[in-house]
């Protein structure tokens, strides 16, 4: 092989196709929970890095992730976990999630309802711009957390490979919210999402980009409500009435 | 307190205290073998003398009890600075801490002695050599001229200390020897009292010993009587020994005046290491430090600076320090910085083991120690859920101190609690009036609550669904008016 490309293979500048299919089942990638959405994804989400959605606000963004970060974290507690409960207890406290600078509130009990341990919610709300990337870089650098959540329209290049590099240092997911109007391209992400809603249920996810992989059409994904009392509608009633129905035909 | 007449007693002078801590500071701070080459001074104003010179200005022919005038005339560029009694005292202050940590009892002798209880470390230490040996070893590190002496009386051992003919012994006929030709100068004998001393011709402690005491009692005074007989070691004498304080203060006089924060940088390390030094020898960690800085012309700036975790490390509290005065904006130039801490706790023996909590949760604790230096720590908070059926007070911000002491409990709560988790992520603080066209996909659920207080609240809720896909929360008031009050997110 050329030398130039053996060192670049090394470093891992370059990638072969090859590569991207045994990657599928690389068992770092965390899965999304929506089979479609792996395949297209090579396994899932990366391990660690820096993930843009480019969405309008409120489109089930942050509803498409969580249950696949709760379930990184979770099974790196099982991974941990050994015999005694006080080691469980420590290792469930671990890693903070921090939301830097939300447009609104954070709704605890949206939290609460996808299992996340208020203690380790942590929220900053800095002045100015600078300080808001400033928290960032050093939120996903330190180690400490799980997934930082930033809200910002316009970061510079330069910003988001700082930011990358970051949450690769520190192993942690650094989600970056982008609802402007214009695409962005070119930018080192270690992956990049575009969400539109197409019905009241579906997503459709268009991967802009991905590190290792081909360019794949768009995938829908099912994002439904986390809604107990519609769950108990739905789940419930409706077969109760189905029973009711044959019961009502059996008696005539 | 009143010691018998047989203790062995070491007496350290620091001649030139101040002018040694100029000069520390001096090649710490700048390139050293261009600076202490200049001649530097210490000057007393209320006598007109120079009390302390360095090597370079000697050289240039200026003595010590030199006037400025004939000062200034034999070297015109002399550097001078003012004495100050207070800093040799707090240097001897820090001294004695060093010291007590290998001695046990010492004695301040202001403004510039010390003076050891060699006696009852003897023992401990099996002789007089290798305790001394311990004991220089702690004066070299801090790199101060002293000039010592032995003797079995205090009085004694600082005459000769003062004279610089001291020697370490506890032979009694060496001490004597050596102590007979001492001149009675140097000693705390008051002046009229020496000058009628030397009129009967006593100049020396040798020819002090042939007069006996009762013929001495009537020519001279009571005071310098006390000090004869101690001299003699025939009563004992009467001391107060030195009790380390228990908070931490250090004050430091800079050389020039600093007008940027990135430049105290080198000065606060400094600091922080003697103090992280305090803390470590106590097995001690604190929480909280108060930084002072001094400003020219205007009042002095305190700085509090927390941590999340209580911590010694001088590179822990540097960063976070660090951190804080990127936003301190000072009014004018800095003189001096002061370092002051009132509450440290010991360091709790844990018997956790090596991996049970693993490591982020001291990357956590000062992860949030330096955004909130940087930020503020009202910038930085955490979340809490109030059972509440309003959601605007459901969710509701605390300190993030919360999180440090993982303390609360119905932040564990799980979703088993919520029965309501048709929830957005997003709530807007105030519900704002709904503008776009939406289309209603869930719905309704009517909220009626806070009807016993002022926020009272009676809203159907749905969730609606924008032209753009956006997922809205909604209600309706009784008056038939729609709000938006959050995003599923």
């Amino acid at each position: 092989m050329n030398p130039i490309l053996h060192e670049l293979q090394n470093k891992q500048w370059v990638w072969t196709a090859a590569q991207s299919r045994c990657s599928s089942a690389d068992s770092s990638r965390v899965k999304t929970g929506f089979k479609h959405l792996d395949k297209a994804l090579s396994g899932g989400f990366p391990a660690a890095g820096m993930v843009h959605i480019h969405s309008h606000l409120g489109c089930g963004e942050l509803r498409l992730m969580l249950a696949a970060l709760q379930a990184q974290t979770m099974r790196q507690i099982k991974e941990n976990e050994t015999q005694t409960a006080s080691e469980k207890n420590a290792a469930s406290n671990d890693k903070l999630w921090v939301f830097i600078a939300p447009p609104f509130v954070i709704n605890a009990e949206f939290l609460l309802a996808h299992n996340i341990n208020l203690n380790q919610v942590i929220l900053i709300q800095p002045d100015t711009y600078e300080e808001v990337l400033w928290s960032a870089e050093q939120c996903a650098k330190s180690g400490a957390c799980a997934s930082v959540f930033i809200w910002q329209n316009t970061l510079k290049h330069q910003q988001v490979r700082r930011l990358e590099l970051a949450s690769l240092q520190g192993q942690c997911h650094c989600f970056w919210f982008d609802n402007s109007q214009q695409q962005k391209s070119n930018l080192p992400l270690s992956l990049s999402l575009s969400l539109t809603r197409e019905d009241s249920d579906i997503l459709q996810v268009k991967i802009n980009k991905q590190k290792v992989g081909w360019a794949k059409a768009p995938v829908k994904v099912k994002v439904p409500f986390v809604c107990r009392t519609g769950k108990l509608f739905t789940q419930k009633q409706t077969p109760l009435a189905g029973k009711n129905i044959v019961h009502l035909h059996k008696l005539t | 307190m009143q010691f018998d007449t047989r203790s062995l007693w070491i007496y350290l002078h620091f001649s030139q205290l101040q002018l040694d801590t100029i000069e520390q500071s001096y090649s710490k701070s700048v390139d050293q073998q261009a600076q202490v080459k200049e001649p530097l001074a210490v000057y007393h104003a209320q006598s007109n003398q120079l009390v302390q010179i360095n090597h370079a200005a000697q050289s240039r022919g200026i003595k010590r009890g030199m006037g400025l005038a004939s000062a200034s005339l034999l070297y015109s560029n002399l550097k001078l600075f003012e004495y100050k009694e207070s800093l040799e005292k707090t240097h001897l202050t820090q001294l004695a801490n060093a010291l007590y940590l290998i001695t046990s009892d010492i004695v301040i002798m202001e403004p510039s002695g010390l003076v050891l209880r060699a006696q009852n470390m003897l023992h401990l230490y099996g002789g007089l050599k290798p305790y001394w040996h311990s004991v220089s070893q702690v004066l070299a590190k801090h790199g101060f001229h002293y000039q010592s002496a032995c003797a079995f009386s205090i009085q004694a051992a600082k005459l000769m200390a003062r004279l610089g003919v001291g020697i370490i012994s506890d032979e009694r006929s060496a001490i004597n020897t050596q102590l007979k030709a001492c001149a009675l100068h140097a000693s705390d004998i008051l002046p009229k009292d020496i000058e009628k001393l030397k009129r009967i011709g006593v100049m020396q402690v040798a020819e002090l010993d042939r007069i006996p005491l009762s013929e001495l009692a009537n020519r001279i005074s009571r005071y310098s009587l006390d000090i004869i007989s101690e001299l003699r070691g025939q009563a004992p004498s009467k001391v107060s020994f030195f009790q380390p304080k228990s908070h931490y203060r250090d004050y430091i006089e800079l050389l020039y005046e600093i007008t940027n924060t990135d430049k105290l940088q080198p000065v606060l390390k400094h600091t922080l290491e003697k103090f992280s030094q305090f803390l470590y020898l106590r097995n001690a960690q604190c929480l909280h430090i108060d930084i002072q800085l001094f400003q020219r012309e205007h009042e002095p700036m305190l700085l509090g600076v927390d941590s999340a975790m209580p911590i010694y490390r001088s590179q822990d509290w540097l960063e976070i320090i660090t951190l804080k005065l990127d936003k301190v904006q000072l009014l004018s130039p800095i003189y001096a910085i002061a370092l002051s801490c009132d509450e440290y706790e010991n360091v709790a023996l844990s018997n956790e083991d090596f991996f049970a909590r693993k490591s982020t949760h001291i990357a956590a604790m000062s992860l949030l120690s330096r955004l909130g230096g940087k930020l503020g720590s009202d910038k930085i908070r955490g979340l809490r859920f109030v059972q509440d059926f309003r959601p605007e007070c459901s969710s509701q911000l605390c300190d993030y101190t919360a999180i440090a002491s993982n303390g609360e409990p119905n932040a564990t709560k799980s979703a088993e609690n919520s029965i309501f988790a048709d929830r957005p992520g997003l709530l807007l603080a105030e519900p704002s009036l709904l503008t776009q066209k939406v289309k209603v996909i869930k719905g309704p659920e009517r909220v009626l609550s806070g009807w016993w207080e002022d926020k009272n609240v009676s809203r159907d809720y749905y969730i609606g669904q924008s032209d753009q896909g956006q997922q809205l929360w909604l209600f309706k008031t009784p008056e038939q008016q729609w709000y938006l009050h959050g995003y599923f997110i």
